[in-house]
């Protein structure tokens, strides 16, 4: 698996004496900048982009959370919001502007609509039972539509996520969970044949996932 | 012109027409053979002049085997308001296009077709119009169906 220059960075890094211990706080930082400033992709479906404007005004004032400059294109955001119903045609567009947004990048389905079709779900031809059906959701924000301080609530979940999020040493912590894994099954049929004829070939290798964002 | 005169004005071109003076508006049902030439009549009447479609759609009566398409049309020049309703067969469901009297009736006409497949006979550009174009079925029939709709249906 070809390493990142990132990845391999850490990787030196983490040979060095203390590198793990550098590595966690430079990932504290790398986190608490992510978490602190989203950008979020202007995007409103229905009447949930009426609260979502409304979450952005002085009297809420999504910009004590650092989330407040919605930008015009998906290039230039991370954070997807999508505010209100996602019909059929709308979710191939949905999911074009997921796939342009740079990594990393997260979504929040705010509103029924965007939940599980909301309103919409029963004897309906045109609208999708929920936008996880076409990209994956971080938070789901419940409510129809959810007033301004859910979605702050939202926001804040999402802060907490990334802030658990290890963005440098993640490969480095699943390619060890795969290794652990991999040992114990090893030492789990080792018992099992005890008496019985060696087993010359041990468990199939298993190859550390590459890291998704989580 | 008054409601009621508007009503008697096109009772005594067409007789045939059943009109009531509704609460909400006047209007006119009218077999699918005197249509056409009622709807040309209310177009370009002086008297009449309902030069502007404001809203047409249709009603689905499986049980009837009838379609009925409706249109409401409004004069610009008289200020007065009249709905036209046409019952078209369910089985073939087909009406004569007025579209070249009013042009937005164009669209109007798509939509019907799209969503309850009227064809609409001599319309320029006759395609879905909202749905996608490899849609199958007309949604706003009663007796749709697909793997899209959940759960239970009223």
């Amino acid at each position: 698996m070809a390493l990142s220059p990132i990845q391999h960075a850490a990787g030196v890094v983490a040979a060095a004496p203390g590198g793990q211990f550098v590595l966690l706080n430079v990932e504290a930082l790398f986190n608490w900048s992510r978490a602190n400033s989203l950008f979020p992709l202007t995007f409103g479906l229905s009447c949930c982009a009426i609260e979502f404007m409304a979450a952005g005004m002085s009297r809420h004032d999504m910009a004590r959370f650092g989330a407040e400059v919605a930008r015009a294109t998906p290039r230039q955001a991370d954070l997807m919001i999508v505010a209100g119903t996602v019909t059929e045609k709308m979710a191939p567009v949905v999911r074009t502007l997921y796939d342009q947004m740079p990594d990393p990048k997260y979504v929040i389905s705010m509103g029924a609509c965007a939940t599980a079709g909301g309103p919409f779900y029963f004897d309906n031809y045109s609208v999708l039972k929920g936008v996880d059906q076409v990209i994956p959701v971080d938070v789901y924000v419940p409510g129809c539509p959810p007033r301004p301080e859910a979605l702050i609530y939202g926001i804040l979940k999402l802060q907490q996520k990334i802030m658990r999020e290890h963005p440098i040493l993640g490969a480095r912590i699943a390619a060890q969970a795969a290794r652990e894994a991999a040992q114990a099954s090893m030492e789990a049929g080792r018992t099992a044949k005890e008496g019985g004829q060696a087993e010359a070939a041990g468990p199939a290798p298993i190859h550390a996932a590459p890291e998704g964002h989580a | 012109m008054e409601r009621q005169g508007l009503l008697d004005a096109v009772v005594a071109a067409f007789p045939e027409a059943a009109v009531d003076n509704a609460p909400q508006l006047p209007e006119a049902k009218i077999p699918l053979g005197s249509f056409r030439a009622l709807m040309v009549r209310l177009h370009s009447d002086p008297a009449l002049a309902l030069d502007y479609p404001m809203c047409m759609t249709a009603v689905d009566w499986p049980e009837r085997g009838a379609i009925t398409c409706v249109y409401h049309l409004y004069s610009f020049a008289h200020g007065h308001k009249l709905v036209v309703k046409c019952d078209a067969d369910r089985a073939d469901a087909r009406m004569p296009t007025v579209s070249d009297l009013w042009r937005g009736c164009e669209w109007f006409e798509r939509e019907v077709f799209d969503l309850f497949g009227v064809v609409f006979d001599g319309h320029p550009d006759l395609r879905r119009i909202m749905l996608t174009d490899d849609w199958v079925g007309f949604p706003l029939r009663k007796d749709y169906r697909d793997s899209r709709i959940a759960g239970k249906t009223y």
